[in-house]
């Protein structure tokens, strides 16, 4: 293992210094264009398109997807649909975990009554610790179990790349041309 | 009773991940790699009673060091040099992916190369001849489809001979235009005088040429941590390069 | 096969098919073109405009490519005659 005794990276360093800088941005075009040269040869023999309509398929899809008339329009339909069910979604079983908690709490409360607890120490567990606790998550748990997947899903599909595609412009202007990425 | 390396490589959306999570189940653990915001995953797996290290190593397009990812992954397999080196393809846009599977192969000739989606591939009608690719290659080749859990077996199998070194594999070198293979031919025996046979010279003298001294820079940390006596004969180097 | 002159991506309708001539986009961009298959000699396919007219779509070794206009100003190459295939 490791390294012979004679390894040297500076003698490596020395061997690219002879080679001249301008000419290696020729080499690096040369080098990647030879690769993709022998992986298209590769490829032509080996590989077989029996059906070329079918791979132009998907194409079709996104030329409606990203269309001048449709692009928007579909996106913001997306949108709503996507915003709707999250909130018209959430309503039954926002309702349905405030009840359940609602019922917990009046157990908590007979219990506490029952160990002759306090009235202050029942107000901070029970009114507030518990009743806030149980309002914020009977609120945001249904929407976020619901919003969520549904973007992974769309993510799935690869719609949200087409969105990107999309919308570009009107995020990338602001920046003007200095940086990308 | 051993215990071998396999990296998996390839494009990123190869499904890479699902072979890697379909290989480990819940036997992985992520974390950094060294130094870097890079997600580093790794797991295990057992075969005919021998324990597999898999790292999944950061989906890239090339491996010319354009992005840390690139880096990373160029680093483990030429400096670290798993026992097996896996390389995902996606079935379905083979000319892409198989760019990064011919720089793989100059790198380490302990590949396998494994063409996934292959489900995908065949309802968008593209056959694929794995025989006569695996002979053009040199390199074991599997149709797999991670997502159902196909090719699976045929997969690990091929892993383990490239382990065990049942296999050898030979694999195509890519032949680059006159001038750049005879100016190959100048470097290479100098490179492999300097860093010895455990390392792809053809490979380093092709980086050389395309002036990515990154992988010098990094054969060098990988020295510094193995040698003091030669760290100090780099700095000199350096001291004198600059 | 004629040479028709060089026109930049700017100059290519949709559905046209161009065989690149030379990139010049220069850095980190140029070589991750390269590495997409922006390479002389390939052949892509102008795919279609986004809505806002921006980026453009290429067909790529199979692949769509999503490419802004400072770039595309800066690819070259010649418009390939409709014939057969």
């Amino acid at each position: 293992m490791g390294f012979p005794a004679h390894t040297d990276g500076a003698a490596l360093r020395s061997l690219m210094q002879k080679i001249d800088k301008g000419e290696q941005t020729g080499i690096r075009d040369q080098i990647v264009v030879d690769l993709y040269r022998k992986a298209h040869e590769l490829c032509a023999d080996t590989v077989t398109y029996k059906d070329r309509k079918k791979l132009m398929e998907t194409y079709k899809l996104d030329r409606i997807l990203t269309s001048r008339v449709w692009g928007f329009p579909i996106m913001l339909a997306m949108l709503g649909v996507v915003f709707w069910l999250t909130i018209a979604g959430a309503n039954v079983p926002s309702s349905m975990l405030a009840g359940f908690f609602g019922r917990i709490e009046g157990y908590l409360t007979a219990a506490f009554q029952a160990l002759h607890a306090p009235d202050w120490l029942h107000g901070i567990l029970v009114l507030g610790l518990y009743r806030g606790t149980s309002w914020v998550v009977s609120v945001m748990l249904p929407p976020m179990a619901i919003f969520f997947p549904i973007f992974a899903l769309l993510e799935n599909f690869g719609y949200l790349p087409r969105v990107a595609f999309n919308m570009d412009r009107l995020f990338k202007n602001p920046a003007a041309t200095a940086s990308r990425h | 009773m051993s215990t071998y390396r396999v990296a998996l490589i390839g494009n990123p959306n190869t499904g890479k991940s699902t072979l890697f999570n379909a290989l480990t189940g819940l036997r992985q653990h992520t974390g950094n790699w060294a130094g870097k915001t890079v997600v580093r995953a790794e797991g295990e797996y057992e075969y005919n009673g021998h324990t597999y290290n898999v790292i999944d190593l950061p989906g890239t397009y090339s491996l010319f060091s354009n992005s840390v990812d690139e880096e990373v992954a160029r680093d483990y397999i030429v400096l670290d040099r798993p026992d097996v080196t896996v390389i995902v393809l996606d079935a379905t846009a083979m000319e892409r992916n198989m760019n990064l599977a011919l720089q793989v192969l100059e790198m380490t000739s302990r590949a396998v190369v494994c063409l996934n989606l292959i489900d995908e591939a065949g309802k968008l009608g593209i056959e694929i001849r794995e025989q006569l690719l695996a002979e053009k290659l040199g390199v074991p080749v599997v149709k797999i489809s991670a997502r159902n859990k196909q090719g699976i077996t045929e997969l690990l199998r091929q892993i383990e001979n490239v382990a065990k070194r049942r296999i050898v594999p030979k694999p195509v070198q890519v032949k680059y235009s006159e001038e750049i293979e005879r100016r190959i031919q100048e470097l290479e025996p100098e490179v492999r005088r300097l860093i010895g046979d455990d390392y792809p010279a053809r490979w380093i003298a092709l980086r050389l040429l395309d002036g990515d001294d990154s992988i010098i820079a990094a054969l060098e940390r990988r020295l510094g941590a193995n040698a003091s006596q030669t760290k100090e004969m780099i700095a000199d180097g350096l001291s004198c390069a600059h | 096969m004629s040479s028709s002159p060089l026109v930049s991506l700017m100059d290519a309708a949709t559905g046209q098919r161009i065989r690149l001539a030379s990139i010049q986009v220069q850095g980190v961009l140029r070589r991750r073109l390269l590495d997409l298959g922006f390479v002389p000699g390939a052949v892509i396919e102008v795919l279609q405009a986004s809505p806002l007219g921006d980026p453009v779509a290429y067909r790529v070794n199979n692949t769509t490519i999503a490419l802004r206009r400072e770039e595309r100003e800066r690819i070259f190459g010649e418009i390939c005659k409709e014939d057969g295939e």
